[in-house]
């Protein structure tokens, strides 16, 4: 198994009231499934993906991820964790402004401190796969949206990370520009045999995916065939 | 009209960006502070003359002197009884040291003052006669009474020349109704010249004449004594201060154009912020128009709250400054003592229409980015990065405009100082409009270097990026700190060449002086025996004579010093043109004189010229200038007079210093111990000194009087540091979102923070190679034109080596420790709350 998330509770305080964002929420993920996420705005998606990515902490609960409970590691510990074993791709693209195409991709083997030459074979091939190989020395704001989002998939998926998140990864684009990204980011995923959780609204993307999950006003439900959208 | 809702979105923006207020309000706070400071300490150091010469004078009309030193007190008898001048009060003065703080010791005559009809201050007619009757008893201000927590009848710890004395406390002045009294310890003249150590010397004596009277008496007077008009006396003080005066506040100036390039920096970076909302209003009908009186109108509410708290930052540093001051023009000029700072509504007014007018003109120009957002902006965020780009350009050209004005406004101005100063700041101003465009090719020649790791590459192009809100705070830090390189070249040289110069002029092995010296000038007059007592000792290779004298030129009276040349005295002058050998023989056989470099300046004379000099005995004479020589002991210049012409047309044979060269055996120890010995037993207080105990202690008053500039200095480099502060916090909490990535992408809060400091250093390091240059530069004007016009100085310009390395350490500090802070803040960003603002 490679995440397994228990009885977690999320909640947060305002005005002195606690308000629940997730009650009880369990989940089971295997290499290279592919998961989606759906919910209603304000369901709590984003906060899951978060504690799932080791953003955040939950107030209850655990998450395990191959092996490595999430929720007992130190700050340091889960940096290095995340830099390893997580690929995160969001709705706003958010490339770093100030380094080129290449070098957003490449941020993560450089973290990972990967020898130049390793660097350079492993971006030759990522350029490629996103049909960017023209566009390495370009900045973020040269690129239009389809292709900063591209960039972004190549950049959560060099360091070959066993989990993937990906939040809305179509919401900003259209739709023409959307099929292309997600098109390009199951078949990445499929052939390094990654895992993808993906929080959408969209039923195409639902269909793609291994299995489908509902999170309701906190509450997850393992989603079916009568999903009405 | 103000746009009320406008109005509530300024306040809701700056009470959620409360740092971005509070370092705007620190900019404007601390430019006006030192602004305010210079000009209360400077106008406090001017009063403090004229209140001193008020509460000295009062219904008096004149007083003789023999400038900084004490005369005989047998002329106070001549005075009264030979010439018959009834209303007259001796007086002997000094400073005393209490509880810290300097005041003045003034020594009067009770029973000349019980028989004057008028007088300057009131005493009940009990205190005057204890005061005769009740030794080293005084009367002090209240003032005083409360610092020291003491009441009549109470002992008072005071210090004279360093030496503890107890005095009784007779009785206390109120000071409330009698501010004149303030910096006074008064007592009877007897216990003055008792504690002072000048018995049967006076300061002054105090005279009420009509005009007859005056021109009578000025004839009778010995040459060593002068007679002064009160009236004339203020006058001259104000114009041999003007050029320091205006120094300090030309440096003060220059942290309120630091201040000003700070606000600008901040109101340019809060239109950045606030882009879309001007954009929505613009989108909903707000006009231009209104934007940009709504942005003028946010100016005048931060300079007022800013210079307000200026002004009281400002009155707590003037007090500082005060002490400075008075101890410059002291050292100077002629002694002042001031402990309690002057504040005048007038001033307060001044320095906050200053203040304002900075604030004003510094946001003139985001305040038309802003009337000129359009709805569409709403859409695109990289208007203002790609209308600073342009900008750059036009403010580049404008920059070499100013550069290149600079030195015609010098070679066009003559003899100007302020139009000097003028050309100084054109300067700064110039070049600060060139560093956009010189960071930008900085930046553009870095990118060509090839081998930099993705670290590198993040921290050059985060700065890089982020020019239009850090290209300012590099300009502040860039004046910053060029002025600090700049005034330390100045200084450095100056100080050399005061060394150099020292080293030449004083050719004597050891000097004995009349008096003690209470600034840089010994004007007193040794006893006759010592001239005959000196032949008698052993080991003396020659003797050369001083007289310590005011000469009047061309209705001027300017220092003279009258000389009887040993055999080595010839070497101790450095002429700035012609040959040494041919001048000093002139100097020795003809009717000619020296002239000092200050005086040939601000008098525009050269060696060959003839000028009019007013004799003791012979009326006008015109003499020919031999030589002009360097020096630096009088500001206003000064000039030399050969023994035998002085005793041809003066009637006066004092002698003030007597100058012994040694012969290669003395010993020197031996001799300064006979000497002193002598000294001890005279009447007079007498000074036995080698040439490196002078040499020491003029550095000590050079290094004393250039205090204060190196304060301003520090001062300036704060204003700076406050504005590279700023735009770092701005800079790095606007980068939150960028920061989160990278902490989600798996960079650690550590690696985060070195690359934030690596990115202040960075900053740093241009501000502190771009001020080099400028520096350097500055250096120049300072010394060629500012010192020369200030006090008719040169000087040879030296260039020391550990200066830049210095200048560079001094910026790359400043911005770490700037960048420390928002460091701290941006590792303390929670990851959860950056990314969910995506």
């Amino acid at each position: 198994m490679l995440l397994c998330a228990e009885h977690l509770h999320y909640a947060y305080e305002e005005a002195g009231q606690l308000h629940d964002v997730l009650r009880d929420v369990s989940l089971t993920m295997q290499n290279g499934e592919r998961v989606a996420l759906l919910g209603s705005s304000g369901s709590g998606k984003s906060t899951l993906l978060n504690l799932i990515g080791g953003i955040d902490e939950p107030s209850h609960g655990t998450i395990t991820i191959i092996d490595k409970v999430l929720t007992s590691l130190t700050e340091p510990a889960l940096t290095l964790f995340r830099r390893q074993h997580i690929g995160f791709i969001y709705q706003q693209f958010n490339l770093i402004p100030t380094l080129t195409t290449a070098e957003n991709i490449l941020l993560p083997l450089e973290l990972l401190g990967l020898s130049v030459p390793e660097q350079k074979q492993r971006l030759t091939y990522w350029l490629e796969a996103i049909g960017l190989a023209e566009r390495g020395q370009s900045f973020p704001d040269q690129l239009s949206g389809g292709e900063q989002q591209r960039v972004s998939i190549a950049r959560a998926l060099i360091h070959q990370p066993t989990l993937v998140l990906a939040d809305e990864p179509t919401g900003n684009l259209d739709a023409q520009n959307g099929q292309i990204v997600l098109n390009l980011l199951f078949e990445l995923a499929q052939q390094h045999n990654q895992s993808l959780l993906i929080v959408t609204h969209s039923k195409a993307v639902a269909d793609r995916a291994d299995r489908t999950l509902i999170l309701e006003q906190g509450v997850l439900h393992e989603g079916g065939q009568d999903i009405t959208w | 009209m103000v746009n009320r809702m406008l109005l509530r979105s300024s306040w809701r923006f700056f009470s959620r960006h409360p740092w971005q207020l509070w370092l705007t309000l620190l900019s404007i706070a601390l430019g006006t502070a030192v602004m305010i400071a210079v000009d209360l300490a400077n106008m406090t150091a001017n009063q403090s003359f004229r209140h001193s010469v008020t509460v000295l004078s009062g219904p008096m009309t004149h007083e003789i002197s023999a400038g900084q030193a004490e005369f005989p007190e047998d002329i106070y008898t001549r005075l009264r009884v030979q010439w018959a001048i009834r209303d007259a009060i001796p007086q002997v003065e000094g400073a005393v040291s209490i509880a810290g703080y300097q005041y003045t010791l003034l020594g009067f005559d009770p029973l000349a003052y019980l028989s004057q009809s008028e007088t300057s201050f009131t005493f009940p007619t009990d205190i005057i006669s204890r005061l005769l009757t009740e030794p080293d008893s005084v009367v002090i201000p209240s003032s005083l009474a409360n610092r020291v927590n003491l009441k009549a009848g109470e002992v008072l710890d005071v210090k004279i020349d360093n030496r503890p004395k107890k005095l009784t406390i007779l009785a206390i002045v109120d000071t409330q109704s009698d501010a004149r009294l303030n910096d006074l310890v008064l007592t009877d003249i007897a216990t003055a010249q008792s504690l002072l150590g000048k018995n049967g010397y006076l300061t002054r004596i105090q005279l009420v004449l009509d005009d007859l009277q005056s021109a009578a008496l000025k004839d009778r007077l010995p040459a060593d004594l002068k007679l002064i008009s009160y009236q004339n006396q203020q006058q001259s003080f104000s114009q041999m201060t003007e050029a320091f005066r205006i120094n300090l506040t030309a440096m003060s100036l220059l942290a309120v154009l630091v201040g000003a390039f700070l606000v600008y920096n901040t109101m340019t970076f809060s239109v950045l912020q606030r882009r879309q909302t001007f954009a929505i209003n613009r989108m909903l009908g707000t006009t231009g128009r209104q934007l940009f009186r709504h942005m003028l109108l946010e100016a005048i509410t931060l300079g007022l709250i800013g210079a307000a708290l200026g002004i009281l930052l400002g009155i707590v540093l003037g007090q500082g400054l005060l002490i400075l001051v008075t101890q410059t023009i002291s050292d100077l000029y002629v002694t002042v003592s001031a402990t309690d700072l002057l504040i005048t509504p007038w001033q307060v007014l001044k320095g906050m229409g200053i203040a304002l007018l900075a604030v004003l003109a510094a946001t003139l120009a985001p305040a038309l980015e802003a009337s000129r957002v359009q709805p569409v902006f709403v859409y695109r965020s990289s208007h203002f990065e790609q209308a600073g780009q342009r900008m750059s350009r036009w403010l580049m050209l404008a920059g070499f405009v100013c550069m290149g004005l600079s030195p015609l406004l010098i070679a066009a101005s003559a003899r100007s100082l302020v139009i000097g100063f003028i050309a100084l700041f054109l300067f700064i101003v110039g070049y600060s409009l060139v560093v956009p465009a010189l960071l930008k090719g900085i930046f553009h020649w870095l990118q060509r270097i090839p081998s930099y790791s993705l670290y590198q590459k993040m921290t050059l192009r985060g700065v890089q990026a982020s020019l239009s809100r850090t290209s300012l705070a590099i300009i502040a830090l860039t004046v910053a700190v060029s002025a600090t390189v700049g005034v330390s070249i100045m200084i450095g040289s100056f100080r050399a060449s005061v060394a150099d110069w020292l080293e030449d002029t004083l050719q004597s092995d050891l000097y004995i002086s009349a008096t003690t010296m209470s600034s840089s000038r010994i004007e007193g007059t040794l006893e006759p025996e010592w001239l005959q007592r000196v032949q008698t000792l052993p080991d003396v290779a020659s003797v050369s004579t001083g007289r310590n004298a005011r000469l009047e030129v061309e209705g001027v009276t300017v220092p003279m010093l009258v000389l009887q040349p040993g055999d080595h005295s010839g070497r101790g002058f450095k002429y700035l043109h012609g040959d040494r050998d041919d001048i000093w023989q002139a100097f020795l056989e003809d009717e000619v004189l020296l002239v000092s470099e200050p005086f040939a300046y601000h008098r525009n004379v050269r060696a060959g010229d003839r000028i009019t000099i007013q004799t003791g005995t012979a009326g006008s004479i015109s003499l020919k200038i031999a030589g002009v020589y360097q020096d630096y002991s009088a500001t206003q210049g000064m000039v030399v007079l050969p023994r035998r012409i002085y005793e041809k047309y003066w009637s006066d044979r004092g002698v003030s210093t007597i100058g012994l060269m040694l012969t290669k055996q003395a010993d020197v120890s031996a001799l300064t111990q006979q000497l002193k010995s002598w000294a001890g037993g005279s009447s007079q207080a007498v000074m036995v000194r080698s040439n490196k105990t002078i040499r020491d202690f003029s550095l000590k008053v050079f290094d004393r009087t250039f205090a204060i500039t190196n304060v301003l200095r520090v001062l300036v480099v704060v204003v700076a540091f406050v504005g590279v502060f700023s735009a770092l916090m701005a800079l790095f909490l606007e980068k939150g979102r960028e920061f989160s990535i990278l902490r989600a992408s798996g960079i650690t809060p550590g690696q985060l923070q070195r690359l934030v400091l690596l990115q202040s250093a960075l900053i740093g390091l241009l501000a502190g190679i771009l001020s080099l240059p400028l520096g350097w530069i500055m250096s120049d004007i300072l010394i060629e034109v500012i010192n020369r016009r200030s006090f008719g100085w040169t000087m040879q310009s030296y260039f020391f080596l550990s200066l830049p390395l210095q200048a560079l350490l001094l910026s790359v500090l400043a911005a770490l420790l700037a960048g420390i802070y928002p460091t701290r803040r941006i590792s303390r960003i929670s990851l959860r709350d950056g990314l969910r603002s995506l």
